[in-house]
């Protein structure tokens, strides 16, 4: 079950839906950011699991306000939000992020599942480190 | 030294072959060595020898005297001799055999007494063995008989009895070698016999602690029930219960199955296969006598009835003997009833040629019979042939059934052929289908068979096709066994074949256990190329106790072996598959499934993305 969609005062497309920013896909009623990787995995039978794990290095100019969505077909299975104000006015926050997703219930065949982050910190862009990685992996029966 | 006895036969005192016989109370004694023939000696005490010898035999029933003098002038063995005052056969065996009943009996002792250079004697008490070797005289026409009989038992544990009475002459174990002095009417058989060794199982060595050096361990040793010592080299440090499952594991029962049961019950069918062989060699060895006997019929007949009143005296060969001149009656009956039919037939082929064909119809019915003093044979032969023969092919159809019978002493066989044949063969062509049967069972003092045997046959030039079943039963008494084994056969040229092979045999073997085995081989081959198929299925209980039955599977192409077995041993039941293979539906597993290989995606598969340079998220 994934954590509740968070919605912030300040959120810029609260009660608007639309395209996040940077090309992000979008799910209905939310903005999921800035799409870090989109994978379309073949998924062999129905009853097997879905496993998802998605790790991303961050930084930031000042604070650490920003979200992670994993979505499997648009439909939001998993998210994490960071509120982090540190003190200075540059404050160069940096930390990794890591969502894990363990789905079950898919029908076999094409599935899209898309990594994104949305920046919430308003004093400037977050950076997202070469070699962030998501693996996906169906976990059969045999292995559940 | 010479005196006269008082019945007038003188005797020399110090040169006496003294033979006492009671004959009417009376105790004979002579000198031998006065008769002629019979050594050097005084020619008037010979004379006088010889008349009382004279007087004596005309006291005596000529065969008596036989006896006596076969024992005293030519040495031979008293029962021997006396087996002629009988013209009972097993009595005359018996009474021959007595004589050379004298057994020898001893051990073998395998203990060891070693004296080494230092003059030290070391002595090993061993194991010892009844041996024993007896002599007795058989029937010549019983050699055969008897060395079957002796060699049927070898390499088995066998109860010898050389008189029951005497421990010693009674030993449980093998004969070591035999060998039979063929002589005219009787023979001599000389048989050693090996026992199996008297010791009993020697006691286990334990040595005290106390005579043992080094520092004694705790609990006095390493514990191996639980795990065996790590160091120990002939289980490498394996756990002994793993290894005892190691040792009960699919593949090593499976070996057990291919290299130690299978065989066995082939070996059983192998021994089964080899007594319906000599079976069959007595049958028609009995066979080929009957048909010896029939072809000089002519002869014996005539003889039997010319001397019928002098030489056939007993009531059986008497009664034989009416039925054989009945039996000539019916043959002449039988005769009338042949009939033949031949005509030429001209006709018209063409405008300027005249052939002819020639064709013939037979009807025949012959029955003969024969029987002397030793045997009786009858036989009956009912054929019907037609022919033709024209100019540019000839036929030929035969229906025939042939049954001949065989009773002597010793044996017997029935046999009844059936055939029918049609047959066409022109200038370009040999047509040919064929249909026979053959029944036959043949008994002796050892063996009985009971046999069957059918085929069809088809042919047309050099394609063919043929069925066979043979079906038989068999016991010597102590092995028993039945078998039927049916084949069906296609040909065309040389390369060109099909055929189904099928054995189907229940074995009782004192050597290898109850045996049941069922096979079935089908093969095609073209031009080289060879498919098969085996199906094979046995249960053996072997003289342990132990019971296990299989079923194995196996296709070959030419390209790779496929096999399934399936068995049940003392371990439980278990199959073995071999080949690339597939289930359609579902597999339920109660127990554990161990794999060192797994197929790719057969548990999970993964996907790994990396993002491959930083980017950068505006705010919102």
């Amino acid at each position: 079950m994934a954590i509740p969609y968070p919605v912030y005062e300040d959120d810029p497309s609260t009660g608007g839906g639309g395209t996040g920013g940077g090309g992000g896909g979008s799910g209905g009623g939310y903005v999921i950011g800035t799409t870090i990787f989109q994978a379309t995995f073949n998924k062999a039978e129905a009853n097997s699991a879905l496993r998802i794990l998605a790790y991303a290095s961050l930084q930031s100019p000042d604070d650490l306000q920003f979200a992670g969505y994993i979505t499997i077909d648009g439909a939001l299975y998993q998210t994490g939000t960071v509120n982090i104000v540190l003190d200075l006015q540059r404050s160069s926050g940096a930390m990794p992020i890591t969502l894990p997703a363990f789905v079950t219930g898919l029908a076999a065949g094409n599935h899209t599942i898309i990594f994104s982050i949305r920046n919430l910190e308003p004093d400037g862009a977050l950076t997202v480190l070469a070699g962030s990685t998501m693996e996906i992996t169906e976990l059969k029966r045999a292995a559940v | 030294m010479m005196r006269r006895r008082p019945n007038g036969l003188t005797f020399r005192r110090d040169a006496r072959v003294a033979i006492v016989s009671r004959m009417g109370g009376k105790a004979l004694v002579m000198d031998l060595t006065r008769i002629p023939g019979a050594g050097q000696g005084n020619g008037w005490a010979e004379q006088e020898a010889l008349d009382d010898l004279k007087r004596i035999k005309s006291y005596i029933p000529a065969k008596y005297w036989a006896v006596f003098e076969n024992v005293c002038r030519f040495d031979e063995t008293a029962g021997f001799a006396g087996s002629a005052l009988t013209d009972c056969r097993n009595d005359q065996v018996a009474t021959a055999r007595v004589t050379e009943g004298s057994a020898t009996s001893g051990i073998t002792d395998y203990s060891r007494r070693e004296t080494d250079e230092f003059g030290e004697t070391m002595i090993v008490p061993r194991a010892w063995a009844k041996r024993m070797a007896g002599k007795a005289l058989i029937r010549t026409d019983a050699v055969d008989q008897v060395v079957g009989r002796i060699a049927a038992v070898r390499a088995v544990p066998s109860l010898w009895l050389g008189d029951a009475g005497l421990d010693s002459l009674i030993v449980y174990g093998f004969f070591k070698d035999f060998s039979v002095e063929v002589g005219e009417t009787l023979s001599k058989l000389t048989l050693s016999i090996e026992g199996f060794s008297e010791a009993k199982t020697p006691a286990p060595l334990t040595i005290p602690w106390e005579n043992v050096s080094g520092t004694k361990p705790t609990e006095n040793a390493d514990n191996t029930a639980e795990n065996t010592s790590k160091d120990t080299g002939a289980v490498a440090g394996v756990p002994a219960k793993q290894v005892i499952a190691d040792a009960v594991s699919v593949k090593q029962r499976s070996d057990i199955l291919e290299n130690i049961t299978i065989p066995a019950i082939n070996s059983a069918v192998a021994a089964a296969n080899a007594l319906i062989r000599t079976a069959e060699a007595k049958a028609d060895a009995a066979l080929a006598d009957l048909n010896a006997k029939l072809l000089a019929s002519g002869i014996v007949l005539d003889a039997a009835l010319a001397n019928a009143d002098s030489k056939l005296v007993e009531a059986r060969v008497t009664a034989d003997l009416a039925v054989s001149r009945a039996n000539n009656r019916i043959d002449a009956a039988m005769t009338d009833l042949n009939a033949e039919a031949k005509t030429w037939v001209p006709y018209s082929a063409g405008n300027d040629r005249t052939v002819t064909a020639s064709t013939r119809a037979l009807v025949s019915s012959t029955a003969t019979t024969l029987a002397d003093a030793d045997s009786a044979i009858g036989r009956r032969i009912d054929t019907i042939t037609t022919d033709y023969v024209g100019r540019d092919s000839a036929t030929n159809a035969r229906v025939d059934q042939t049954a001949s019978a065989l009773s002597e002493g010793d044996r017997a066989l029935g046999i009844r052929v059936d055939g029918v044949v049609a047959s066409l063969a022109t200038t370009d062509s040999a047509v040919r289908a064929e249909i026979g049967r053959v029944e036959r069972t043949s008994v002796d003092r050892d063996t009985a068979l009971g046999q069957r045997s059918d085929t069809i046959t088809a042919s047309l030039n050099d394609a063919r096709g043929r069925l066979s079943t043979v079906e038989m039963a068999v016991t010597d008494g102590r092995f028993a066994a039945a078998q039927r084994v049916s084949n069906l056969e296609a040909q065309v040229g040389a390369d060109l074949s099909a055929r189904i092979d099928q054995r189907a045999t229940a074995i009782v073997d004192p050597k290898i256990g109850v045996v049941t085995q069922s096979v079935t081989d089908l093969r095609s081959a073209y031009n080289g190329t060879v498919a098969t198929v085996q199906q094979q299925a046995g249960t053996l209980v072997d003289l342990a106790g132990k019971a296990t039955a299989y079923v194995r599977l196996l296709a070959d192409g030419g390209n790779g072996v496929a096999r399934l077995s399936l068995w049940s041993d003392q371990f439980g039941g278990a199959w073995e598959l071999i080949g690339d293979g597939r289930i359609g539906g579902n597999l339920v597993v109660d127990g554990t499934i161990t794999s060192t290989k797994m197929g790719a995606s057969s548990v999970q598969q993964a996907m790994f993305l990396t993002l491959p340079g930083s980017m950068s998220i505006p705010y919102g």
